[in-house]
């Protein structure tokens, strides 16, 4: 019986498709924080750069498992990511957290994106270590590249919003440290 | 400027890994990773309104 083809054999293995997802709900939580900073005009303080900064230190993790295969090393990116990503939500967590204050921005579902960037870290720690029970024998970590249609658009569109936010953050800042409640980009002031 | 490295880095890290560079990726992680702590050192520097 003739082997499948590398992509077949990658593209049908169920972790494969988590990762894809994993990747896939980076992407969304990156596109809702472009929504409210381009619609809705709320301009990203520092520590809401730095968890998009973390969402994105994640998201590479489940790209690197998605192109060359799971590999322990690649779920050690995520879950070190998640944990500084948790530790900059936390922090802002904390800094709203005193009776009477409204918080920073506006809410989704009423928690604010900081809280939900919390949540959101966490639960990508609880997904690794479920997949790292997943993958225990199916572990690459190694040097072959997996090829799909679907895996390299979407690493694609996940490069495409990592230079968006790092445009932002150059048009927000400018090569200046960012103010801690920017109200204007560079080119308004 | 603080946080332009790490985005940098972070960027370099998805083009090599959409290119399958995986050594270089995982570098340019490690170095967006460090340049990120130094970002949180500099950023975090508020004084909460609780006592922990």
């Amino acid at each position: 019986m003739p082997s499948l083809p590398m992509t077949t054999r990658v593209s049908a293995y169920p972790s494969y498709i988590l990762n894809m997802l994993a990747l896939a709900g980076i992407c969304v939580s990156l596109l809702v924080a472009f929504f409210f900073q381009l619609v809705l005009g709320e301009i990203p303080c520092p520590l809401c750069m730095l968890q998009r900064v973390g969402l994105m230190l994640v998201g590479l993790g489940f790209a690197m498992n998605v192109r060359f295969g799971p590999s322990a090393t690649h779920y050690a990116i995520i879950i070190l990511s998640a944990i500084t990503g948790a530790g900059v939500s936390l922090r802002q967590v904390l800094l709203h957290i005193a009776p009477g204050d409204t918080g920073f921005g506006s809410a989704i579902f009423g928690y604010h994106m900081y809280t939900w960037g919390f949540i959101a870290f966490m639960a990508t720690i609880i997904f690794s270590a479920f997949m790292l029970m997943v993958d225990r024998k199916h572990m690459a970590g190694s040097n072959q590249i997996i090829q799909t249609a679907l895996g390299s658009v979407l690493i694609g569109f996940f490069l495409l919003l990592s230079l968006g936010n790092l445009t932002s953050d150059v048009l927000t800042c400018g090569l200046a440290p960012c103010v801690g409640d920017p109200q204007t980009y560079i080119f308004q002031r | 400027m603080i946080i332009l490295p790490t985005l940098l880095f972070t960027t370099l890290a998805a083009f090599m890994t959409l290119r399958g560079n995986r050594k270089l990726a995982v570098i340019s992680w490690v170095f967006a990773l460090i340049f990120m702590l130094g970002a949180m050192h500099y950023h975090m520097d508020d004084i909460l309104p609780i006592s922990l």
